[in-house]
């Protein structure tokens, strides 16, 4: 069957057309969706109550101040103990390792990067409230419990994506710089690493970005009290885990109080995924031709 | 040229990095290993035929995981089945019939953003929208539905960047040759992108089993049934089952052995999804 | 007066937004000849060739103004069948682009799109524009192996093969030796010279000797102009406009 291909053509342009506007359609509704929902409560109650770091739902009161500090403390833990695990195995990796080594490696860390993080919840419960339980005295459930575990979790993230930066340095960049009489660390630390910089920034982010939206492993160790952490020790709710908690009971008020938690960490996300964007962007497409 | 004299030479800051780095690697390989022994260590020795095949006993303390399985395959599968078409079409337009522009940025930014929002944002969605909002409970429906909208960004993104990969020239070759635009996608690109393009689907499909966030305000926490009668039963998925059993404490066996096919079917999904698209590339090479 | 030209061109403007590439061509292209059309870079040549099989408009986005007549029919037309057309006028590009898969894919990814199933005359067609581009001895006997373990001056050799095997009247040649060894530089060559009766080829190139060596006719274009156009003999011993001369003689380039 020949149809005039001019017809066929149409047709199915016309139909993806569709798809491609449905999909965004639906893509669209859901930011539309929770800002329907949040933002006037925020209107309502004001930016004092909502920035405030009083949450009691019961009484109007939905000060977010308190999560924000947890999942802040929970976060920049995580990076801790994650950035500098991270970016030193990458280098190990791209720059030193055998290259069978690597490629064993590489994909046993990508899947690793897939463990539930229900899994890793448990782990906590299991070694690592124990260990600060046995170590620091308490009850163990605290902003470092969380901090540990995410750190854990977003250790392949951040390995995976600096090794493909790295990867994609031109070798071009480290033969240039050996030839003229530098020693390998001296090319990695002068040549490689700027010149992968943007690349190992967004993974950075990246794996922040992971850390603040998770949710399971941190109500499972992280305490999940409504007060401002004062010490890594103290229990902390982060607002994932507030989200959590609450949503099954919340009305009224109170739910669109969680879509209004829901939207900041939504404009977290747009934040961090524009600076990572940013990083990005400076580096040449060519890095990714190159490795090809 | 005159060598000063340094307070640590070249060489042993060489050998000074080299430790520490390879440190930071044994440190970061150790404890990623121990995590997997652990949970597979505990587990394993529980899962056995029984195990796999038999419904859960007195909430989870005995019994197995079947019906189990079966409603994560339910809820994962019917996500994934919706969203890989759309996602997947949804590429092919935005690469193949859109011109790079302000618009195509600002799609491709929503998209990203869209994959990186906290999946119990799409739990609140998800149970605000179709369990209450639509009527439709605690089904497999509202889950599978809310998973699709989940990982649609995703798969656009993976898709997307799997088509944008086909060298331009491949296009330009095949309509010289007399083909027309959809035979060009359909006989040269997409063949080409297939290997990327189900990475991505694989590597979502393994995130979806994994996710309970976004399933336990969904789906429910119900212990299915084997065989569900309608979409618009309750399920319970393998994560939300090993969270229950965990947080309850309701058998530590039989959590750790839920874990361990957790994580099992989760690393097999993506050395398959690596496998195939090695073997696809070297095909198309 | 009737136009005898196989190719014939009117008037062409083609702009990529602001930049003009090519103003106001007029020319025509008899039938079986060799025609080649040189100039130094940003001349308009290579957008005037794409232009010719609608590739300009499809792929890189050019707006066109002007005719462009083959056998009388202008394809810049709205209603044009582009696919037939590219079937009449094949195309064979700077750098050797094999489609992936094998030999044998290569060659009958075009005919199968035309209609042409059966094995016995796929068979035929391969083994015929194979011999035509001089490539037949050399891969006879790997016609199922991949085509992009070929060297680069046999890879061009397929692409030109591929084209043949379409059965077109004309092909246009976009700087197809660049960057290739000599050997597979004479024997792209040689193809044009021998099989000059069966098709018309239109050899954008910047190769000045090259254009000598082997065309009928050449033109030659400067900043998207038609500056001068004659046998080839004549317009490199004795142009007529003063630019000419001096790219010839390679005063630029």
């Amino acid at each position: 069957m020949i149809l005039r291909s001019g017809v066929v053509d149409r047709t199915v342009a016309r139909a993806l057309k569709v798809l491609a506007l449905s999909s965004i359609f639906v893509l669209a509704s859901i930011t539309f969706f929770i800002f329907r929902e949040g933002a006037p409560l925020v209107y309502r109650v004001g930016l004092g109550n909502f920035l405030s770091s009083d949450w009691h739902p019961t009484a109007a009161r939905f000060g977010i101040a308190t999560m924000v500090a947890g999942s802040a403390a929970v976060t920049a833990g995580a990076l801790a103990l994650a950035v500098p695990l991270g970016i030193g195995c990458a280098i190990a990796l791209a720059e030193m390792a055998h290259p069978i080594l690597r490629r064993i490696l590489k994909p046993a860390i990508e899947i690793l990067a897939g463990i539930p993080s229900v899994v890793y919840g448990f782990m906590g419960i299991v070694v690592v409230l124990p260990w600060i339980r046995g170590h620091f005295g308490g009850p163990g459930a605290s902003a470092l419990a969380g901090a540990l575990i995410l750190g854990v979790m977003i250790l392949p993230t951040i390995i995976a994506i600096s090794l493909d930066a790295l990867q994609a340095v031109p070798r071009t960049y480290r033969e240039g710089s050996l030839a003229m009489g530098a020693t390998q660390w001296q090319t990695i630390r002068r040549v490689v690493l700027p010149a992968a910089r943007p690349g190992i920034v967004a993974a950075v982010i990246l794996g922040m970005g992971r850390a603040v939206g998770e949710t399971m492993a941190v109500v499972m160790v992280a305490g999940n009290a409504v007060q401002f952490p004062h010490s890594m020790l103290d229990p902390v709710r982060t607002l994932t885990a507030n989200l959590a908690l609450e949503m099954g009971y919340a009305a009224g008020d109170h739910r669109a109080a969680l879509f209004a938690t829901g939207m900041v960490l939504f404009l977290i996300v747009v934040v961090l995924n524009g600076v990572a964007g940013l990083a990005r962007g400076g580096r040449a497409k060519s890095g990714g031709e190159a490795r090809r | 040229m005159i060598a000063r004299r340094r307070l640590i030479t070249p060489r042993s800051a060489q050998a000074l990095a080299s430790v520490v780095v390879w440190g930071t690697t044994v440190a970061a390989v150790v404890i990623l290993v121990l995590i997997l022994v652990f949970v597979l260590g505990r587990g394993l020795p529980h899962v056995g035929w029984s195990f796999l095949s038999r419904a859960p006993v007195d909430s989870g303390r005995g019994g197995g995981v079947l019906p189990i399985i079966a409603g994560t395959l339910e809820v994962t599968g019917l996500g994934v089945a919706v969203a890989a078409p759309l996602g997947i079409g949804t590429a092919v337009y935005l690469v193949e019939y859109t011109h790079e522009g302000p618009l195509t940025r600002v799609i491709r930014f929503g998209t990203e953003c869209l994959a990186g929002v906290p999946s119990i944002i799409f739990g609140l969605f998800g149970f605000v929208l179709f369990v209450l909002g639509l009527g439709l409970g605690w089904s497999i429906l509202a889950g599978a539905v809310t998973l699709a909208f989940m990982t649609l960004p995703t798969i656009i993104r993976t898709s997307e960047e799997a088509l944008r990969a086909v060298p331009a020239a491949y296009r330009e070759v095949s309509l010289s040759l007399g083909a027309s635009k959809w035979q060009t996608i359909r006989k040269v690109v997409l063949p080409a992108a297939v290997p990327g393009i189900l990475t991505g689907i694989v590597l979502a499909l393994g995130r979806a089993i994994g996710e309970t966030a976004a399933v336990i305000f969904t789906a429910g926490s119900n212990l299915p049934r084997l065989i569900p009668t309608s979409l618009l039963e309750g399920t319970r998925t393998l994560s939300v089952h090993f969270y229950q059993l965990a947080r309850e404490g309701i058998s530590a066996e039989n959590a750790y052995a839920t874990a361990a096919v957790l994580v099992l079917a989760i690393s097999l999904t993506n050395v398959a999804a690596y496998a195939a698209m090695n073997r696809f590339m070297r095909r198309y090479r | 007066m009737p136009d005898v030209s196989k190719l014939a061109i009117r008037g062409l403007h083609v702009r990529y937004g602001q930049l003009r590439a090519v103003r106001g061509v007029d020319l025509a292209i008899p039938a079986g000849c060799v025609y080649a059309i040189i100039g130094p870079a940003r001349s308009g040549k290579t957008s005037l060739l794409r232009t010719i099989n609608l590739l300009s408009l499809e792929v890189d986005g050019a707006a066109v103004e002007g005719r462009i007549l083959v056998d009388g029919e202008d394809v810049l037309r709205g209603d044009v069948d582009r696919a037939r057309l590219r079937r009449r006028v094949g195309m064979v590009f700077a750098t050797p682009q094999p489609l992936p898969g094998t030999i044998h894919d290569n060659l009958v990814y075009g005919p199968r799109l035309a209609g042409v199933r059966a094995p016995s005359q796929l068979a035929a067609l391969i083994e015929e524009s194979l011999r035509a581009a001089q490539l037949w001895d050399e891969v006879k006997d790997r016609l199922h192996e991949s085509a992009s373990a070929l060297s680069g001056g046999q890879q061009q050799r397929l692409c030109l093969a591929r084209t043949i095997a379409l059965g077109p009247e004309i092909v246009l040649l976009d700087e197809p030796c660049s960057g290739l060894d000599p050997i597979s530089t004479l024997k792209i060559e040689e193809t044009m010279r021998s099989l000059r009766s069966r098709f018309t080829w239109v050899l954008v190139t910047n190769n000045t000797k090259q254009a000598a060596r082997v065309s009928d006719r050449t033109a030659f274009m400067l900043a998207g102009e038609l500056i001068e156009e004659a046998p080839t003999g004549r317009l490199f011993t004795a142009p007529v406009d003063q630019r000419t001369a001096d790219y010839v003689e390679g005063r630029f380039g």
